[in-house]
């Protein structure tokens, strides 16, 4: 059975749970002590993720840290259908830029999330400047694709891609980052949400 | 930033850290209706609260009680409420930490007390459709203490607790200490005819702004501490995203600025138990 | 040309028509008032106060339940009337008359739904849109006049290419900047601007003629919109 090390509130998390959930897949989630006790920065967890984040997941002998890793694993292994993933050079190489935008440019808005609700030293001002900057490429490009008929990040249909940038999207209220400027942006969202399978978060809503 | 000229708030005792907290992290910098704080904690003895920032150096009378150290920087004509359940040995105290949200924290207290929002804002855990009554339940303030309660409150939940093994209709009772204090009784999983206590101590920082010090009384030793704390954040920031989008952030007190039905009897008498004391701070007055 | 004025008691674009689908909610903004633009699953597009009456729930939080659009707190329903139908915890209570929300006029034309804070003024008709499609609605860190000021002066490539060999400029009602390319291969480009609060304000971009690729023409606006909100940050940042 797969296993998470998990936590609610984390949206790295959530990528995974949301994932598994639309793939069909049972696993167990191992809650962590994220907060208020820090658990994931303890000697004992260090030997599970020396990088002492969540998630991780472990399937068999398989242990991964890095929420958009684990996004690519299981869609290899678990979707045969290779929609989530695809198979192409072109499609892998466009969902890898994405994937880097989600756990790098993006994660700007879990900054100031975590800066808003648990009060995490960052600059605010700077981070919610970088969370909108991030939004904005992601508007930007939604729009084109939209324009040229498109409805998802990469290619015809729903991918990982969607997958890895949905959760901070739309989480980034919490951090003070409003979508109000990003029409593209709020339409995916909805789309996101019609996915069979799809499943909330607290600070997400389900329509 | 500078403190309220709010009476009112002023003389009242408010949660400004968790004991755990300091322990852990150490000195807590923080704010206080307006006034910058810190709250050192001791080697031997309570912590030392004292105000920074603009007067600083002035030692504020604190206490340490149910885990956290309360400060004031008034005159409180009252301690805090008595929760004997707190000196029972089967009990389990779980510090849930701290969250801050964005709204005023009489805001935050009313949504604590409501029931009608389970099915919406906690679908598929304390509430779901079709089952969305409030039935009638008693409000009343007791005396000489001066607190609210509300008893025979009553609502069907799917997931009451990290425990729960289905649907149960669980019984509550809310309990208002002061304008900042409210703590909540429901049915306890694991033990017949007794309450399990959650409650939030709601530290104002800024009229909208405010830390809200979240912590359980279980009678449960069996659940891992990383589930309760999992489903209690999840309630929490479930609220915290309905809190932070109410317009305006202040409470408005006047009758009528803000509709009312039945089942928000806690809330009404709890907006007029404000106004009686006079409570400025927080709310959304007419002219502004 | 004369300046762009801004006032609060005229129609205003806030959304293209397409922005929100039946079923959708999303908030809009004029002059730091918030408003809730919502499409029933008829189609038609409500513009109401972006509040609930019951505790003050931001309304563009909620969702639609077929003709109602129902607040996220309680579940409160209103009916495309704006008027409270349902109130989940009392099921069997009628809600009163003075249980809804206040409406805010609107109307959809010109591809754009349009709305404005003075219920007394008159829609002025959008016949300038006529003819244009659509391409992106962009937001800008300036003022609504500080943008309209910028579009005084402001050029575009055609989409096929080249520059043209002039432009002519107008202003229309409803906030809109027209900006023709003058030559053979004439191109119309149209701003309707939303001014959204003290320092933001978003441009809904329009242009045509279409003759041939919608999607080429759209993309070039779409660019060139973009082009200027970083010009137009960038000119912030220097001021700054």
């Amino acid at each position: 059975m797969i296993r998470i090390y998990d936590y609610v509130l984390s949206g790295s998390c959530y990528k995974v749970r949301l994932f598994l959930s639309i793939l069909g897949l049972d696993y167990e989630a191992v809650p962590v002590d994220f907060f208020p006790g820090r658990t994931h920065k303890s000697p004992e967890f260090l030997e599970i993720n020396p990088l002492g984040q969540i998630p991780v997941l472990e399937d068999g002998d398989l242990t991964l840290r890095d929420a958009q890793a684990m996004l690519v694993y299981l869609a290899g292994k678990y979707d045969p259908a290779r929609t989530w993933y695809p198979e192409d050079a072109e499609a892998q190489g466009r969902i890898a830029m994405w994937l880097a935008f989600a756990g790098g440019e993006l994660m700007n808005a879990s900054a100031a999330r975590l800066h808003d609700m648990l009060s995490y030293d960052f600059d605010i001002e700077k981070v919610r400047a970088a969370a909108h900057d991030a939004l904005r490429v992601l508007d930007d490009h939604l729009t084109d694709v939209e324009i040229g008929g498109g409805e998802w990040i990469v290619g015809g249909g729903p991918t990982i891609a969607d997958i890895a940038c949905f959760p901070y999207v739309a989480l980034s209220g919490d951090g003070g980052v409003a979508h109000d400027d990003y029409h593209a942006v709020r339409r995916w969202m909805y789309r996101v949400k019609k996915i069979p399978g799809f499943v909330v978060m607290p600070g997400i809503f389900e329509n | 930033m500078t403190i309220t000229d709010d009476a009112a708030s002023l003389n009242e005792w408010y949660a400004v850290a968790g004991m755990d907290d300091l322990r852990v992290n150490g000195p807590r910098r923080t704010r206080l209706l307006g006034q910058d704080i810190v709250i050192e904690p001791a080697a031997n003895g309570a912590p030392c609260v004292a105000t920074a920032g603009e007067g600083a150096g002035r030692e504020l009378p604190s206490q340490v009680l149910y885990g956290y150290v309360w400060a004031s920087l008034g005159e409180p004509a009252r301690s805090p409420l008595d929760m004997p359940e707190f000196a029972e040995d089967r009990r389990r105290f779980v510090d849930c930490g701290t969250v801050t949200v964005r709204t005023s924290p009489y805001r935050v207290v009313e949504n604590f007390l409501d029931m009608a929002h389970f099915p919406y804002v906690h679908t598929g855990i304390l509430g779901e459709e079709p089952l969305t009554v409030v039935e009638d339940y008693t409000v009343e303030i007791r005396q000489p203490e001066d607190e609210i309660w509300a008893t025979d409150c009553t609502f069907y939940q799917p997931k009451a607790a990290m425990s729960a093994e289905g649907g149960i209709q669980t019984r509550y009772e809310y309990r208002v200490g002061a304008p900042c204090v409210t703590v909540l009784y429901k049915t306890c999983p694991v033990v017949e005819d007794a309450w399990d206590l959650i409650g939030i101590f709601v530290q104002p920082r800024e009229e909208d702004l405010c830390d809200v010090h979240v912590w359980m009384l279980l009678i449960d030793d069996a659940t891992p501490l990383a589930s309760l704390l999992s489903f209690q954040h999840m309630i929490f920031v479930q609220d915290r995203s309905i809190l932070e989008n109410q317009v305006p952030a202040g409470i408005p007190l006047d009758v009528g600025a803000e509709m009312a039905i039945p089942g928000d009897k806690m809330s009404m008498t709890y907006r007029r138990w404000l106004r009686q004391k006079g409570i400025v701070f927080g709310t959304s007055r007419a002219t502004a | 040309m004369t300046t762009a004025t801004f006032s609060k008691d005229a129609w205003y674009a806030v959304a293209a028509v397409d922005a929100v689908g039946p079923g959708e909610v999303m908030p809009a903004t004029l002059f730091g008032t918030e408003r809730v633009l919502w499409r029933d699953a008829d189609g038609e597009a409500h513009v109401w106060d972006n509040r609930c009456i019951h505790r003050g729930m931001r309304l563009s939080f909620g969702f639609v339940d077929g003709d109602r659009l129902c607040c996220r707190y309680h579940g409160w329903a209103f009916g495309p009337d704006s008027q409270c139908v349902r109130i989940p915890a009392h099921p069997d209570m009628t809600p009163p008359g003075d249980f809804r929300i206040p409406a805010a006029p609107s109307v959809e034309a010109g591809g754009l739904v349009w709305t404005t804070l003075d219920d007394a003024a008159e829609f002025p008709g959008v016949s300038a849109l006529d003819g244009l499609v659509f391409c992106r609605t962009v937001a800008f860190a300036a003022d609504a006049a500080a943008v309209a000021a910028i579009l005084d002066d402001a050029e575009f490539a055609l989409p096929g290419g080249g520059a043209p060999d002039g432009f002519d400029r107008s202003l229309e009602p409803g906030g809109i900047t027209v900006i023709r390319a003058s030559g053979e291969n004439g191109v119309t480009l149209a701003v309707a601007l939303q001014p959204v609060g003290p320092g933001t304000c978003q441009a809904h971009v329009f242009a045509g003629p279409v003759s041939g690729d919608a999607a080429a023409l759209r993309r070039h606006f779409a660019r060139w919109a973009q082009r200027l909100r970083l010009q137009v940050a960038a000119g912030q940042e220097a001021a700054a």
